[in-house]
């Protein structure tokens, strides 16, 4: 049976390493997803995923629901991410610089960035839905089980989430659309 | 294929290509076991206490400090969480072996002795078994102990009022000064179970224990004691020796049956009865006392020297230490009046607090070593001899017992800036410390004023620091 995160998270509060490496596999791709938008660099993804496990590990104790695990490493995924943007000074706002970028990765396409950004803007509860869904490769009964949220409301936050994406998505292409 | 559709399989696409990369689990719980090995582990910063302005305080706030620190601190929220596991179980069986080396190169052993002991945490009963069978039985409840010798056939039944603590595991470590003292070490195969480890430096030992993560309850403990002088004939002072007890084995929740805690020694048995019973409330105070805010309980004063009050009372079923601690930034660069003197120094506190419990009278007391007598302290959760009540209620008939409202009634509102769960009359050294039912569970008496703590700065190389995670 899945453990939730409260209950792994419970454990890991009194340095069960397993129980935390199983977070860490839990949400990895989640919190990677985070660092690929501000990031968009492989290494620097791979430094700031490491370092949000590291400081939700020293900061588990500050976690008062252990069921809102998901969430609060998110956010930690984005603070750090932030501080690593700035701290190397990576330029992201225009679009040609991100296509520029983007090369030093062979794989994630300038559309595929402009996904991820959109992600990013989405309500915290969706956003950690899709980021589950889709890059952590849960199903949306395994996403009820670790957040504790009734199956409905998962299924409602990513139909919303999709709801958001495709509208997004939309307008940036009629804007490159514009540029062009 | 609608929008939707294709929307999925771009995600669908995205993941792929993110789960492409390496998994960082391994990397970050390697750089983890380093942090966890090597350093302390930092508070959130978030929850850190910004300034101290002034580390002046009474005795009350700084048991407030000391609660907040304890809930603050990663190590000691984990062992914490082990005691409270622990506190569900009423009895436990382990094996009690203790044995003392030379501190020498070669680590002699000297001598060692093997022990079962099983635990009833009701009454306070204790049953110890050696290897040839004789026995040390103590009720608490009873203030009793029969003491077997097989050898000679005798027996002895003493009135006592200490419960050899040395054995009782469970109450060893409920103890709260453990959990504030609590840091994590690294883990240990035990069983074929990886246990997490705590040290728990001591006034003169340090006790380490394992835990199970599975059932968080503890499997291994043990209790390294330096520097012990005097244990074997012929021994100098310089011949020094170390004492490791080790506590394994253990099971908890067992069931006793009745007749191990028997006080009856068998039947061909010669019995000598030694002692007097325990001190009782009608002895010490013969009329009913009453408790005198900012001065003390009967003849017990504030001030008294910690030898003065075990004259008077007795010896004390279990004595304490604690130690306030006290988070502090890093940019922090002057505490009171003395300044920071390098980058790296950090603040350590003198202060230490010994607080002695007497389960006969309910009543518990902290001396600091400069003023004596700074704190009463009458407790529900002591567990009171039979037939004890507590001692005694403020002049006006509030004590254990009284509800908040009637408190409130009596002495108005309470000083400001404590928690809800305490009702704290600063100018008058009196907490009130409240239940779920909002009636006093514990009062809490202090001579009302400031309590300056003494403290110092030291730099990372001198000694005294807490001995390092390894």
């Amino acid at each position: 049976m899945i453990e939730s995160d409260a209950e792994l998270v419970g454990k890991a509060k009194i340095g069960d390493m397993p129980a935390f490496e199983q977070l860490i596999l839990r949400y990895e791709r989640s919190v990677r997803s985070v660092a690929w938008a501000y990031l968009r660099e492989s290494n620097a993804c791979d430094d700031a995923t490491q370092e949000t496990f590291i400081a939700a590990f020293r900061s588990l104790v500050g976690l008062k629901e252990a069921a809102k695990f998901g969430p609060w490493l998110m956010q930690i995924a984005r603070r750090t991410s932030q501080r690593q943007r700035s701290r190397t000074n990576i330029p992201i706002e225009q679009g040609t610089q991100i296509e520029e970028i983007a090369e030093v990765r062979p794989g994630i396409s300038f559309r595929q960035r402009q996904v991820l950004e959109c992600i990013e803007k989405l309500p915290e509860s969706e956003r950690l839905v899709i980021a589950m869904r889709y890059f952590d490769g849960h199903s949306s009964q395994e996403i009820a089980d670790v957040t504790k949220r009734p199956l409905g409301t998962v299924t409602k936050q990513l139909s919303r989430a999709y709801e958001r994406l495709r509208m997004w998505l939309m307008q940036s292409e009629e804007q490159n659309d514009e540029r062009e | 294929m609608n929008e939707n559709n294709l929307l999925e399989r771009e995600l669908l696409q995205l993941g792929e290509d993110l789960r492409r990369e390496p998994s960082v689990a391994s990397a970050v719980l390697a750089r983890l076991h380093d942090v966890e090995t090597t350093t302390r582990l930092e508070l959130p910063s978030a929850r850190r206490m910004r300034t101290l302005a002034g580390i002046g305080m009474s005795l009350a706030a700084t048991a407030a400090v000391v609660a907040m620190m304890f809930f603050f601190r990663t190590d000691q929220i984990a062992f914490a969480q082990v005691q409270s596991r622990l506190s569900a179980y009423r009895t436990a069986t382990l094996r009690y072996q203790q044995a003392a080396f030379k501190q020498d190169v070669n680590q002699t052993e000297i001598s060692s002795v093997a022990l079962l002991v099983s635990i009833n945490a009701d009454n306070a009963r204790i049953r110890v078994e050696s290897a040839d069978g004789s026995l040390i039985i103590t009720d608490g409840s009873l203030g009793k102990r029969l003491t077997t010798d097989v050898k000679y056939k005798t027996a002895t039944l003493a009135y006592v009022v200490d419960s050899r603590e040395e054995y009782n595991f469970l109450s060893m470590l409920q103890s709260m000064h453990l959990a504030t003292n609590a840091q994590g070490i690294a883990p240990r195969k035990i069983d074929g179970e990886d246990c997490v480890g705590f040290r728990i430096d001591e006034l003169e030992s340090v006790l380490r224990v394992w835990v199970s993560p599975e059932t968080l309850l503890p499997v291994l403990a043990e209790r390294t004691t330096e520097n012990v002088i005097g244990l074997s004939s012929g021994d100098t002072p310089e011949d020094k020796v170390k004492v490791v007890t080790t506590f394994k084995d253990i099971r908890f929740g067992v069931p006793l049956a009745e007749t191990l805690f028997d006080l009856k020694p068998p039947l061909n048995y010669q019995i000598t009865e030694i002692g007097k019973p325990p001190a009782s409330l009608s002895e010490i105070f013969p009329r009913t006392p009453q408790i005198d805010p900012l001065q003390g309980i009967g003849p017990v004063k504030f001030g008294m020297a910690q030898m003065e009050v075990v004259q008077l009372l007795g010896r004390p079923d279990r004595e304490d230490i604690s130690k306030p601690k006290f988070p502090f930034d890093k940019d922090i660069l002057q505490v009171d009046d003395q300044p920071r003197p390098s980058k790296n120094a950090r603040l350590t506190i003198l202060t230490e607090f010994h607080s002695l419990t007497y389960s006969n009278l309910g009543l518990r007391l902290d001396f600091e070593v400069s003023d004596g007598l700074v704190g009463f302290s009458f407790d529900k959760k002591i567990q009171l001899a039979e037939g004890v009540n507590f001692p005694g209620t403020l002049a006006d008939g509030l004590g254990i017992g009284s509800t908040e409202r009637e408190v409130i009634a009596m002495y108005g509102q309470p000083s400001k800036g404590y928690s809800k769960s305490m009702l704290y009359y600063k100018d008058l050294g009196l907490m009130f410390v409240l239940s779920d039912q909002r009636t006093v569970s514990t009062l809490q008496l202090d001579k009302g004023v400031e309590k300056r703590l003494r403290f110092e700065w030291r730099e990372p190389n001198e000694q005294d620091l807490p001995n390092g995670k390894y």
